[in-house]
């Protein structure tokens, strides 16, 4: 991999955000509850903020700066990322309203 | 200008006819039954069919007149793609302008307008007009907008309209409620309605067959040569070596040929047209005389340059074997339903049969023509002309034969020669013209059939002559077809109009009040027109000569000098006819011989056939080979049915028991795999995510250890 | 910066916010009100058009804009107006205005319909911010607006369970994909330090310039998957039978038509400029990734009772040819062929859009006479509603392929590249891409025949013709497609210049 790294934790900072990228992936293959499934989502959109501001430090150059463009991505990300979750609520307790459920198991109604 | 537009509007204008029809049929639907209006529009609708083929014809003999004063070539309309590098790309949108195709052009249109007309009275009791007009006139412009198209993927539209046509024709008649006739022995359906759809459905899906290869045989050439348009590809003649190169190059040009073998009904793919005659008898005449099967001539005269080229300039031995399965296609052909005409018992399959036979002879001279070898850098003509010349005789006389059958069968409602007999003097109108035609197609002296098929003849010779015994071959077949072809033609005219009334005829006048109705005018008066076409067309062969060799862009684009022509009766007679005695006098023998033996048997009636048939085992054992078609269609029905039967048992033992079942296992498999990790495996929705995943993984270790 | 070029983007906010105050003013629902709103979010759209049409001739010229914070180059929101940009704008709008008509009487039933035509405008706005933007954040931001308006959408008719089920898939599946695509683009940023895509490209371009490696793989993945998900290719297609259908009609054409094809745009837009410089070789993957969705496609569509089932796995199908045609561009085949693929591809994308549209609304207009989705219960209802029927006739024949219709255009453009390729894979792919058109056909076909040749059943005695309302917007797309079909050529010139743009000539 053709990176030159100053920050020399960067492995140690993307590590942690494979690891939230795997718990996200686990979480939406493996869980019922579709709250939890929400958790997932949130879950791997950290991994991606994460990577961000890890690599807005070695964007930033050795003069110790920091390209505050990530920052920006993340926080409107973060905006976007709450739009998300405040429709999929919604839609949850509707789903709870009419088939009476959070289990997504039990959504299974449409079949191909 | 003038010449573009009129190239355009041959094909362009029976279209916009054909789709005017149901806007006005739908109109006239509308309106009161039976009121003045309507019957007015309806008149409109159907003379409009007439009006908008003769104005194609018209059109088309603008053209004539420019291709004879040495105008012609291509004229691109519209560029439908761009350019790849400097060459137009792909599918350009254009005319070509060239002997041939105005040729083509030019029957298939005037030869559309007669048979216009005489559907007008003989369809007239009909009740869905509007499909009937809408489908004829779609014909006729397909057929033109196939030969006038300068690319081979705007004539492969062109085609399918033809083949889509034809098989909505020959059905037509689906509705029919009534028993299917107990006669037919190919086709066994409910009803008669079911029986004509059959027919319909069988000659699309042969011709299907060919169509495949056809579009296969382009895509190759396309790939390689890179463009599709005819120019071009005679221009610049590398992409023969570059298949040549890869070992296809052979198997390319069998591959376009086979569009025309399904097309024009060669063997092996030639059932489908006696079945075929389920269609009105307008349809008939037009499937055999001006369109349809004239395509698949037309497609391996298209392509004949190119090849004979190939062979003979860049020096491509394999060709020669293109052009033999060409002429052994054809001859084989040309002998094999010569020998089912002489014992089919229905009128129209009689002529359906000398179809098949006379576009065998046309690939004959076809494939003959291109083993010919040029000689001092002059290219040799008389293949291609023999082919195409035959073709435009055919069609006057096949035109005018099948037109006759259907007067005839109009006035006596059978469609059995046994049950015909004594018409002469009832329908002279039909009679002579009848006689004429059939006179013609089997080739005598002096009518248009003698001329194009003596053509042929020539052909053979001189290429026996040139040392290649497959010359001698192929006249033998040929001579002998031609003697076949004379005896079932008085065979028929004998059964039809010679003879005592039958029971049949005496019962059909008696219902009609005494004696049969008199003719329409619009029917006879077509009839006449082809007749003087036919007698006239054998003298002015050396003018469509002359027009045959008008081929600028093709002159152009060969090493070797065309001939100049010009009108002149003694080089027609010596060298392109080959009318050298031998072949002459062998002619005569061929048809006395073909002809006595009918002429006593049939109109003399000698001895009885029927006798003869019941005492002789050998006779009637030949006679039923031929009647049954060699037992072609048989085999080929015995082969469907039991593939039916396979696929069946395919399905019970294979599908069912392995499938279904493994499907179950499957499944039940996977219901237990899920009780087992239903803890960890949860609902549809993880599922999906699952499916995801994996694609993820998949795709992901594709990226990363599969070097692209 | 000149805001002017980014009006194709504000006005449908603006008219969004519009409909939105005037529809908490409006106290009652009303038929009047509706009117207001559908004529609001239809002016909108055509205004968009009409603006849109004044771009055409300064395209050469302007080619982005940026709303910079001073910082530096390339630091900031960028905007692009290009001709793909331009020829994507312009399908948008033309669907999304004929559906902004027909949705006047289709859903005259439902309530709040103000939020309908909100969330419509939304859609369209996000979607032209989509081909509009030209830095990731952008892309983003307009991505998940135009998702978050078609989860809502999809959920419209939020009292019935089937809409709710396939909105909370559909929900979760998409956000997955978005979060994949802004993972891509973290490590995208990571490796470039920059967010503007075309700077990416040049920078990956030279500073990687001995070959590709994992972390850029690992890129294209996420990115194929992110965008894919959205795209509907498989095997990541799960949601998308159960989330068309079950919208409203209208939706389901947009989302059929559109909005899967905004994905598309994103998959390949990125690839390419990401990766096109480098001279890779990823587009041989898509290829084989397109030939398997639309096997898949097409066997899922054979047996199908549900026409609007049928028409969404047909849209899997559709996808997979567009991006059959796409493919080429990341391939290092023959410039000048690969330019004729990816003109077939864009193409597609608009005559399917037209096709895949009308054949929804067409549907819709069944549905809204009958309420039954089932085939088998809609047998012989050509003798009664002949003129809708005859627009999905259309819209089925453009899209099995058959000469002159608009889809026979585009395919042609795709198949002939293929041909001339000279590349086996192409060859192949080639084969499989008839046999799936081929297959289509019988399909299409059972469709019409169903519809057209049985005899009228009892339930449908009563039915009438659709409402002219409907109609209408049906022969305006009817119209459209007659016109491609004429001139095609005229058509082919907007195309291919969006192509040179996609393919960066």
């Amino acid at each position: 991999m053709a990176l030159s790294i100053p920050f020399d934790n960067i492995y140690l900072i993307l590590g942690f955000s494979v690891a939230l990228l795997v718990i996200g992936l686990y979480g939406l293959t493996s869980k019922q509850n579709m709250i939890k499934f929400l958790i997932a989502i949130e879950l791997l959109l950290d991994a991606a903020h994460l990577n961000f501001i890890a690599f807005s430090n070695i964007v930033g150059g050795n003069a110790g700066l920091v390209d505050p463009l990530p920052h920006v991505v993340v926080i409107l990300s973060i905006c976007v990322g709450g739009c998300v979750a405040g429709v999929a609520l919604s839609l949850i307790i509707q789903a709870y309203r009419v088939h009476a459920t959070l289990n997504s198991r039990r959504l299974n109604h449409l079949k191909h | 200008m003038l010449l573009e537009s009129a190239a355009i509007m041959n094909w362009a204008i029976p279209f916009a006819g054909a789709l005017i029809t149901p806007i006005i049929g739908f109109i006239a639907g509308k309106l009161k039954e039976g009121s003045q209006t309507q019957k007015v529009l309806r008149i409109i609708r159907n003379w409009m069919a007439v009006f908008t083929s003769f104005v194609a014809f018209l059109f088309t003999m603008l053209l004539v007149v420019d291709v004879f004063n040495g105008q012609g070539g291509e004229a691109f309309v519209t560029n439908w793609f761009w350019n790849i590098g400097d060459k137009p790309f792909a599918a350009g949108f254009g005319v070509l302008v060239d002997p041939l195709t105005v040729l083509i052009a030019s029957f298939a249109s005037g030869i559309g307008t007669l048979i216009m007309i005489y559907g007008i009275n003989y369809m007239k009791d009909d009740k869905h007009l509007d499909r009937y007009w809408f489908l004829m006139q779609m014909f006729i412009g397909g057929m033109i907008f196939l030969v006038m198209s300068n690319n081979f993927l705007q004539s492969f539209v062109g085609w399918e309209i033809v083949g889509f046509c034809s098989y909505a024709l020959i059905g037509y008649f689906f509705d029919k409620k009534g028993p299917q006739d107990p006669k037919e022995f190919t086709i066994k359906e409910e009803t008669e309605g079911d029986y004509n759809a059959h027919a319909g459905f069988k000659a699309f899906i042969t011709t299907r067959i060919g169509d495949v290869m056809l579009l296969t045989g382009i895509l190759i050439i396309f790939a390689v040569a890179g463009t599709f348009r005819y120019t071009e590809l005679l221009s610049d003649l590398t992409w023969l070596s570059d298949l040549h190169d890869k070992k296809i190059l052979v198997l390319t040009a069998v591959l376009i040929f086979g569009g025309p073998i399904g097309k024009s009904a060669q063997f092996p793919l030639q059932f489908w047209l006696p079945e075929a005659m389920a269609g009105p008898t307008t349809v008939s005449a037009l499937i055999h005389a001006a369109a349809m099967v004239k395509a698949g001539i037309f497609m391996v005269v298209r392509t004949y340059p190119m090849f004979y080229l190939g062979l003979h300039d860049l020096h491509i031995e394999n060709l020669q074997y293109y052009f033999l399965i060409v002429a052994a296609v054809g001859g084989f052909t040309a002998l094999m339903s010569a020998t089912m005409g002489t014992s089919a018992t229905e009128l129209k399959k009689v002529l359906a049969f000398s179809t098949v036979s006379q576009l065998g002879y046309m690939f004959m001279g076809l494939g003959v023509g291109g083993l010919i070898e040029p000689v001092g850098g002059v290219m040799d003509y008389n293949g291609y002309f023999a082919g195409s010349f035959h073709m435009l005789s055919h069609a006057i006389f096949k035109a005018l034969l099948f037109l006759s059958a259907g007067a005839v069968i109009h006035a006596v409602h059978t469609k059995y020669i046994d049950e015909m007999g004594g018409l002469r003097k009832d329908m002279p109108k039909v009679f002579w013209p009848m006689l004429i035609g059939g006179l013609s197609l089997s080739g005598v002296v002096p009518l248009g059939g003698f001329f194009s098929k003596e053509s042929i003849f020539g052909a053979c010779w001189h290429l026996g002559e040139e040392g290649n015994n497959a010359g001698w071959i192929f006249f033998a077949v040929a001579a002998v077809a031609a003697a076949l072809t004379f005896f079932y033609t008085i065979r028929f005219l004998g059964h039809t109009f010679g003879g005592k009334k039958t029971e049949h005829v005496e019962k059909a006048e008696k219902e009609q009040g005494g004696h049969l109705h008199k003719t329409s005018p619009l029917l006879w008066v077509p009839l006449v027109i082809l007749a003087v076409g036919t007698i006239v067309i054998g003298f002015l062969a050396p003018v469509v000569e002359l027009f045959m060799s008008k081929n600028d862009w093709f002159a152009a684009a060969t090493n070797f000098t065309v001939e100049a022509f010009h009108i002149d009766y003694a080089h027609f007679f010596g060298h392109t006819f080959g009318f050298s005695p031998p072949t002459f006098w062998i002619t005569i023998g061929i048809l006395l011989t073909g002809c006595l033996p009918a002429y006593f048997l049939f109109v003399r009636k000698q001895w009885d056939t029927k006798e003869i048939l019941k005492k002789s085992k050998i006779v009637n054992g030949i006679y039923t080979f031929f009647h049954r078609r060699w037992y072609m269609n048989h085999a080929i029905y015995w082969c469907l049915r039991k593939f039916k039967v396979f696929a069946e048992w395919l399905y019970e033992n294979f599908d069912l028991k392995v499938i279904d079942r493994s499907n179950y296992i499957i499944a039940s498999g996977t219901m237990k795999s899920g009780e087992v990790f239903r803890k960890t495996h949860t609902g549809i929705l993880s599922v999906n995510f699952l499916y995801m995943l994996l694609g993820a993984i998949i795709l992901i270790a594709v990226l990363l250890f599969i070097p692209f | 910066m000149n805001v002017f070029w980014i009006l194709p983007i504000i006005i449908p906010l603006a008219g969004a916010a519009l409909i939105g105050i005037l529809g908490k003013i409006a106290k009652k629902e009303s038929a009047s009100w509706n009117l207001v709103y559908a004529v609001i979010a239809n002016i909108c759209l055509l205004a968009v058009l009409g603006i849109l049409i004044t771009f055409y001739t300064s395209l050469g010229s302007i080619l982005s804009t940026e709303l910079s914070w001073n910082i530096g180059p390339d630091v900031g929101a960028t905007f692009k107006m290009d001709h793909l940009t331009w020829w994507l704008v312009l399908v948008f709008a033309i669907l999304g205005s004929v559906v902004s008509i027909y949705s006047i009487k289709y859903i005259d039933q439902d309530d709040r319909i103000d939020r309908y035509y909100l969330l419509l405008l939304i859609l369209v706005a996000g979607m032209i911010g989509v081909v509009m933007s030209g830095d990731m954040l952008t892309l983003f931001i307009f991505w998940e607006t135009m998702s978050i308006a078609s989860y809502v959408l999809v959920a419209f008719r939020k009292e019935q369970p089937e809409p709710i089920e396939a909105g909370i898939k559909y929900l979760f599946m998409s956000a997955f994909g978005s979060v994949m695509i802004l993972f891509g683009m973290s490590l995208a940023y990571g490796i470039t330090g920059t967010l503007n895509i075309a700077s990416v490209g040049t920078i990956i371009a030279t500073k990687f310039a001995s070959g590709l490696s994992g972390v850029h793989y690992i890129i294209i993945a996420s990115l194929i998957i992110g965008f894919g998900v959205k795209a509907a290719i498989v095997p990541l297609h799960t949601w998308l039978p159960d989330a068309h259908p079950a919208a409203p009609s209208g939706i389901s054409a947009m989302l059929s038509g559109v909005v899967i094809m905004t994905g598309m745009y994103g998959m390949i837009y990125t690839l390419t400029s990401f990766f096109r410089p480098t001279g890779t070789n990823i587009g041989f993957i898509l290829l084989w990734i397109a030939v398997i969705t639309m096997i898949v496609g097409n066997l899922l569509a054979l047996r199908q009772n549900d026409l609007k089932r049928l028409l969404a796995f047909s849209t899997v199908l559709n996808v997979g040819f567009i991006l059959f045609g796409l493919s080429m561009a990341l391939t290092g085949l023959d410039q000048d062929v690969a330019l004729i693929s990816v003109q077939g591809g864009w193409f597609h994308i608009f005559t399917h859009a037209l096709g895949k549209g009308l054949a929804f609304l067409a549907a819709g207009a069944i549905i809204y006479r009958i309420e039954d989705r089932g085939l088998d219960r809609m047998e012989g209802i050509g003798r009664k509603m002949p003129w809708t029927i005859t627009a999905l006739t259309i819209a089925l024949l453009s899209l099995a392929g058959v000469p002159p219709l608009p889809g026979f255009w585009s395919k042609l453009n795709i198949v002939l590249a293929a041909v001339s390729s000279g590349n086996w894979q192409y060859y192949v792919g080639i084969v499989l891409f008839l046999l799936s058109s081929v297959i289509s056909v019988v399909y299409y076909l059972i469709v019409l025949q169903k519809l057209w040749f049985s005899e009228p059943q009892e339930h449908l005695k009563d039915v009438k013709e659709t409402p002219i309302e409907i109609l209408i917007p049906l022969y305006v797309l009817v119209i459209v497609m007659l016109i491609v079909s004429i001139i095609p050529g005229r058509f082919e010139i907007l195309v291919k210049q969006a192509a040179e743009v996609a393919m960066l000539l």
